[in-house]
C-alpha cells in the first residue's frame, strides 16, 4: 500500500496559504499548561 | 434620522402608520439599494402584507412591542418562503420552509421585515466584498467597506433602511460593521439569542443579536429575541453610572491603534470617568494566543458544516472563501481539543477580572472603515492587512462569549466613525447597556448622520 494521500484530499494553493497562517498561530497554543483543563463549556452567569 | 423608539412612539400616537412607514422605508431601499448593495432580497410583498396586518391590528386595540416597524434581517437567517442566500451562491435558490427562531420572534413582535441583508459569503469574513450579490458600501464613503460579516445591515440601518436589524457574530461580525457603519451593534452572551435557523458559521463561536441606531433601540430589539429574558431581565435605561468600575485593558486592546482611534476611545473613557465611573488598568488573558485559539475551534468547525456542499459544488464557492474553509479539513482533532482547553483557561481567568471590575472597555476596532481596496493591504507601516487588523479586539469575546457591544465614539477628520466596545460578565447585558447608554447620551454622536 502507498502512502501516498488521495489526489482529491490535495489542498488548493488558497487553502495551503490558509493552513500555514493557521498552523503558525498554533505553535503558541503548544507550550499552553492545561493540567487537567476541560474543553469549554457555555459561560455561566455568577 | 428617526429612531426605532421614535417610530414606535409615532404609531402609538397614530401620527403615522404602518403601511406608510413601510413604503417609506421600501421607497427608500429602491434609490439606495443599487448603488449601497444592502439588500440582496427586498420583500415588498410580505412587508406590505405584514404592514397592513398591523394596521389592522392597531386599529383593533390590539399592540405589540415592534408593531409596524419595518425592520431587516441578515440573510443568514432563514426566513419562511423567502430564499436565504447566506451571501453565497451555493445557496442562491435555498428557500427554507420555517423562520429561524430570532425571526419568527421579531415576526410574533409585530415587526414588519422588509429583506434579506447582504453579508460576507457565508458570514466568512469581514469587509463583505460579496462576489455573488455586490459589496455593501459604507454609508458614510461608498468607497470604503461596511464592515463585516453582517455588513449590509449595518449599512441599512445607517441609511434608514429600516429601524434595525438582525446580525450575527463569530469573530466580530456585528461589533466590526456598527462600528465601520457608525450604529450600535450587540453580542449577547454565548447562547442568550437562539441561533436555530440561523446558517452556522462556526457553532461554538456564532453568536446572534441586534443591530441598530441607538443603544435604547438595541435595548428594545433585544427585548424582542432574548431567550433568557425571564431569567436576566433588563434594567432600565437611566443614564447612572456612578461608581461603575471600568476595566481597561491597555495591553494588547490599546496598541497599534490607527492615532485618531486612540484619541476618541480615550476622550470617551474620560467622558465616562466625569460621568461618576470609575477607571482602572487590567489585564486579559491569553491575547497572545486567542487567535490561535479562534482559528483552531472555527476552522474545523466551519469545514464539518460545509464537507457535504463542497464535495457536491466546490466550483460555486469563491476561491479564497474554498481555501479558507478546505484549510480546516487538515487540522488535527488534539489541536482542537486543546484550543477547546485553553478557552476555559480563558473564561476563568475572565471571571477573575471581572471581580474588580463592571465592564471592559476597549477600541472595537484598531482603524476606521478602509477603503475597498486597501482591505488586503497593510493599513500603515505596520505590516497587519487592514481585513485582518479588523477582528483584532473582537474575537477574544467570542471565544469567552462574554457580552459585548460596540457604540460610536467619534469621527475621523475624513468623517468616517469609530467604534468604542464595552464587555461585561456572563448574561449580564443589563450593565453594558447601561453604561453605552449612559455614554451616548453624553456624546450624542447617533445626532450625526450620513448623507448617501
Amino acid at each position: 500500500m502507498s502512502n501516498q494521500s488521495d489526489p482529491d484530499d490535495e489542498l488548493s494553493p488558497e487553502a495551503k496559504e490558509i493552513l500555514k497562517i493557521i498552523l503558525d498561530d498554533t505553535i503558541g497554543l503548544r507550550s499552553v499548561e492545561l493540567d487537567s483543563v476541560p474543553p469549554a463549556t457555555v459561560p455561566e452567569a455568577e | 434620522m428617526m429612531t426605532l423608539a421614535d417610530a414606535v412612539k409615532l404609531l402609538a400616537r397614530r401620527e403615522t402608520s404602518p403601511v406608510e412607514l413601510t413604503e417609506t422605508v421600501l421607497n427608500r431601499i429602491d434609490t439606495l439599494n443599487e448603488k449601497m448593495r444592502v439588500f440582496i432580497t427586498v420583500t415588498r410583498d410580505e412587508a406590505l402584507q405584514s404592514a397592513r396586518k398591523a394596521e389592522h391590528e392597531l386599529a383593533a386595540g390590539h399592540t405589540r412591542p415592534l408593531q409596524g416597524v419595518p425592520v431587516s434581517v441578515k440573510d443568514l437567517y432563514d426566513t419562511q418562503g423567502i430564499r436565504t442566500t447566506a451571501g453565497a451562491k451555493v445557496f442562491a435558490d435555498r428557500v427554507p420552509e420555517q423562520d429561524a427562531v430570532a425571526v419568527k420572534m421579531l415576526k410574533d413582535a409585530g415587526a414588519v421585515i422588509v429583506g434579506k441583508t447582504n453579508l460576507h459569503e457565508f458570514a466568512y469574513g469581514v469587509t463583505t466584498i460579496n462576489p455573488h450579490y455586490g459589496t455593501a458600501r459604507n454609508p458614510w464613503n461608498p468607497d470604503r467597506i461596511s464592515g463585516g460579516s453582517s455588513g449590509g445591515s449595518a449599512s441599512a440601518v445607517a441609511l434608514g433602511l429600516g429601524f434595525g436589524s438582525l446580525g450575527s457574530d463569530t469573530g466580530g461580525s456585528i461589533r466590526i460593521p456598527a462600528s465601520l457603519c457608525g450604529i450600535v451593534g450587540l453580542k449577547p452572551t454565548y447562547g442568550r439569542v437562539s441561533l436555530r435557523g440561523v446558517v452556522p458559521l462556526s457553532w461554538s463561536l456564532d453568536h446572534a443579536g441586534p443591530m441598530a441606531q441607538t443603544v435604547q433601540d438595541v435595548a428594545m430589539l433585544f427585548q424582542v429575541i432574548d431567550g433568557e429574558a425571564r431569567k436576566y431581565p433588563l434594567a432600565p435605561l437611566t443614564g447612572d453610572i456612578k461608581g461603575i468600575r471600568v476595566g481597561v485593558p491597555r495591553t494588547y486592546f490599546y496598541e497599534r491603534l490607527a492615532p485618531e482611534v486612540d484619541g476618541a476611545v480615550g476622550s470617551a473613557l474620560k467622558n465616562l470617568e466625569k460621568s461618576g465611573a470609575r477607571v482602572f488598568d487590567v489585564d486579559l488573558p491569553r491575547t497572545a494566543v486567542q487567535r490561535g485559539v479562534w482559528l483552531q475551534i472555527a476552522s474545523p468547525e466551519v469545514y464539518s458544516f460545509h464537507e457535504p456542499y463542497l464535495k457536491k459544488n466546490a466550483n460555486l464557492y469563491s476561491a479564497d472563501i474554498r481555501g479558507r474553509i478546505e484549510a480546516g479539513r487538515v487540522l488535527l482533532s488534539m489541536d482542537y481539543v486543546r484550543a477547546q482547553r485553553i478557552r476555559t483557561l480563558m473564561q476563568r481567568e475572565c471571571k477573575s477580572v471581572f471581580e474588580t471590575v463592571d465592564v471592559i472597555v476597549t477600541p472595537t476596532t484598531p482603524i476606521p472603515a478602509p477603503r475597498i481596496d486597501d482591505v488586503g493591504k497593510p493599513w500603515s507601516s505596520d505590516p497587519e492587512k487592514a481585513a485582518t487588523a479588523l477582528t483584532r479586539f473582537t474575537r477574544f469575546f467570542n471565544i469567552v462569549g462574554l457580552p459585548a457591544i460596540s457604540i460610536p465614539c467619534g469621527f475621523t477628520s475624513e468623517g468616517l466613525p469609530i467604534g468604542m466596545q464595552i464587555v461585561g460578565k456572563p448574561f449580564d447585558e443589563s450593565t453594558v447597556l447601561r453604561v453605552a447608554y449612559a455614554y451616548e447620551q453624553d456624546a450624542k454622536w447617533f445626532e450625526r448622520r450620513p448623507t448617501p
